[in-house]
Formats: C-alpha cells, sequence, structure tokens
C-alpha cells in the first residue's frame, strides 16, 4: 500500500516517531512500549488536523446514514469512507495517523465510562444475570472458534 | 459542585484510575484481572461510597466515551493500510467473518431466549458481538438497552482476552492471522490490546476484525434477530 515504508512525518522526538512506527501496519522490529509522547508545536497542529479530518469523516457517516435510514451507526460508515479516501489519496495517511494512533492506543480508556454506566443497570443484571452471562460466554467462544478454525482451514487450503 | 466542576472531576478521575490500573494490575496479575476491569470496579465502588451516582459521573464521562465514534473512524487507517492482505486473504477472511458475525448473533440471542431472558435483554445481547460504539448503535437500532448491550460488550471482550489465548490453544489455531482475525471478532478492542501484545500481525488482523464484524453484524443483526424472534415465538 502507499502507506507502507513511508513514515508518518510526526515531527517531534525519535519517540513520537516510534509511537506512529509502532502502529503502523507492519514495522520492521517490534518497539517497546513508549507511552509518552514528548509534544512539540508540530506534534499539537498534527494531532489537531487529525482529529479534525476523523470528526470530519464520523459527521458525513452520521449524516449520510440518517439521511439514507441505513442500519449502520455513522461511525462504522466514516471508518470504511476513510479507508476509501485514503486509498483513493484524497486523505494522506500522515495526516490522520497522529490522531488516530493515539485514540487506538487509548480505546481502553474510552471503555471506562460506558462500562461505569454497568451500575445503573445492577438491578437488572442481578435479576438476568444467567442469561446474561450465559450469552456473553456462548456467543465469545463460539465466535472465536468459528472463525479462528475456519480461517485457519481456508489459509491451509490456499 | 457545579455542573462543570463534577464533570471536571469525573474526568480527572476517570484519566487517573486509567493511568494506576496497569501498575496495580502489575502487582496482583491474577488471570481473572485485567487492567479496564480493575479501573472500571474502582470507580463504580467510588461513585458508590461517595454517592455521587451514575449521572452525575457521566457529565464528564461522556466527554470521554465521545471519542469512541472518532476511534471507529481511526479504524480505517489499519483497514486502509491492510487492504492488501484483505485482497490477498480477502475471501478467507470475508466467509470466516461473514460465519462468526451469524454465529455471534445467533449463539448469544438463541442462549438469552432459550433462558427466558425479558425481549429487551434479548435485543441487548443480540448487539452484544461487536465493538461498543457499534454494540450501542445497533441496541438502539433493535430497540435494546444501549448501556446494558455495552456492559456485556466489554465483559465478553475482557473474558476473550482472559481466556482466548488457552481456548485457542486448545483448538489449535496456530496460524498468525486466524488468531488475530478470531480475537479481534470475538473480543473487539479489548481483545486487539492483548493481540497486540501477541505480535505486529496479530494486531494488525485483530484490528481489521473489529471493522469487518462491526460492518457485518450491523447489517446482518436487525434481519436475523426479527428472523429468530418469530421463530421462536411461534413455538
Amino acid at each position: 500500500m502507499s502507506s507502507r515504508g513511508r513514515r508518518a512525518p510526526i515531527s517531534c522526538t525519535h519517540r513520537g516517531a516510534a509511537v506512529a512506527k509502532e502502529l503502523s501496519p507492519r514495522p520492521r522490529h517490534s518497539q517497546p512500549e513508549t507511552r509518552d509522547v514528548t509534544f512539540s508545536r508540530n506534534h499539537l497542529f498534527a494531532l489537531a488536523r487529525g482529529t479534525l479530518i476523523l470528526l470530519a469523516f464520523l459527521y458525513a457517516g452520521n449524516a449520510i446514514s440518517a439521511l439514507l435510514h441505513l442500519p449502520l451507526p455513522g461511525s462504522v460508515l466514516g471508518m470504511v469512507m476513510l479507508a476509501a479516501a485514503l486509498h483513493l489519496r484524497v486523505v494522506r495517511p500522515e495526516w490522520v495517523r497522529p490522531a488516530a494512533d493515539v485514540l487506538i492506543r487509548h480505546m481502553s480508556l474510552l471503555y471506562i465510562p460506558p462500562g461505569v454506566g454497568v451500575m445503573v443497570y445492577f438491578g437488572l443484571i442481578r435479576r438476568e444475570w444467567l442469561p446474561l452471562v450465559a450469552a456473553g460466554v456462548v456467543g465469545m467462544a463460539t465466535v472465536m472458534l468459528v472463525v479462528g478454525l475456519l480461517q485457519q482451514a481456508m489459509e491451509r487450503r490456499g | 459542585m457545579g455542573d462543570a466542576a463534577a464533570a471536571l472531576l469525573a474526568i480527572v478521575a476517570t484519566v487517573l484510575v486509567y493511568a494506576a490500573a496497569p501498575r496495580v494490575y502489575a502487582r496482583i496479575r491474577h488471570p481473572l484481572l485485567n487492567p479496564l476491569l480493575i479501573a472500571i470496579t474502582t470507580l463504580i465502588v467510588l461513585l458508590e461510597a461517595s454517592g455521587a451516582g451514575y449521572e452525575r459521573y457521566d457529565r464528564g464521562g461522556r466527554l470521554i466515551s465521545f471519542w469512541l465514534g472518532p476511534a471507529v473512524v481511526a479504524l480505517g487507517v489499519p483497514l486502509h493500510a491492510q487492504l492488501h492482505e484483505i485482497v490477498r486473504r480477502g475471501r478467507a477472511m470475508l466467509v470466516s467473518i461473514l460465519a462468526g458475525s451469524v454465529v455471534g448473533i445467533v449463539s448469544g440471542t438463541v442462549t438469552a431466549i432459550v433462558l427466558g431472558a425479558p425481549r429487551q435483554v434479548v435485543l441487548s445481547v443480540a448487539a452484544r458481538s461487536v465493538t461498543t460504539p457499534i454494540a450501542m448503535g445497533v441496541a438502539r437500532e433493535l430497540g435494546g438497552i444501549p448501556p446494558l448491550t455495552a456492559v456485556l460488550v466489554i465483559s465478553t471482550g475482557v473474558l476473550g482476552a482472559v481466556a482466548g489465548p488457552a481456548l485457542m490453544r486448545l483448538a489449535r489455531i496456530r496460524s498468525r492471522t486466524a488468531w488475530g482475525l478470531a480475537m479481534g471478532s470475538a473480543a473487539h478492542g479489548i481483545g486487539t490490546a492483548r493481540a497486540v501484545e501477541e505480535g505486529e500481525v496479530e494486531g494488525a488482523t485483530s484490528g481489521l476484525a473489529i471493522g469487518l464484524m462491526g460492518l457485518a453484524t450491523a447489517i446482518l443483526a436487525p434481519p436475523v434477530v426479527a428472523l429468530l424472534l418469530r421463530i421462536f415465538a411461534a413455538r
């Protein structure tokens, strides 16, 4: 792909570049955990530009999903449109990568508030714990086995 | 406390707990624990103890979870970067993900129906098998309870990240792309965080699986769930 081998020009520190590279599709060698990014003015600009592009695709996705009454959340539509825009080189990977890397890297932080929301449903969960737990365990295990085994079998067959 | 101050406090507390959780986890290292689980539990205990309640917490929490939307859009970057992989293994991946998506919707929904869960709970379970922001959208679409779906997605994500590697060892899933694809489709973002630890191929395919699985399930869930409800209502 076009982005391959071309390093995102996060013009800050070596560490910033290492972070960008770590999340790039196939780094030459694996990087150690580098969580801190030293901010420079350029990096802040790159983050702001990336964030604005991501938000633009999100709101475009929301608008299209609402207008066409699609069953897809706007964010998924935005994801596909972003991949398409990158492929068609309307958007360059290095424009979005600084912001995208931060969001993907800290995705688990974003899950905390909805996770804390469980407390509102403690009553419902206590009443319906068996179907909830069983559906979760069965659903997770079946998906993992079906996807993993099927994919492996098809790869072996070539 | 004013609204703005409460929101600010909620954000600061969430970020602090998020930053501290991996350190606590490194001390305990219990296989049934996970940094995210530690962070969520800590905040719930804090909120229950202080009597602040979720409503007030979420004034700040909303400002954090808002970024899940842009984060899903951001997955377009690895999606584009892996386009050649999708094209190369395209047919296999599409078949696996489509099968996984249908299996995820059907197995969870049927389990919940058979065990006698009320309709709203069934609909929340049906949307469970994809990443949180998509799942919440699908749950809303189906008429489930989005926050309950979010809770289910997160708990199954933690379960997948914790128990998944052992399960796949038992099933002899050795292909790295198959490993990553299975982890991402069954355990979403939290599974992907685990897959990144495993290796680059696993991490990338897992991230890709989140998007593909989300796409497939968002399209397939409404008709499949409608069909299942009709089948089981007829009995």
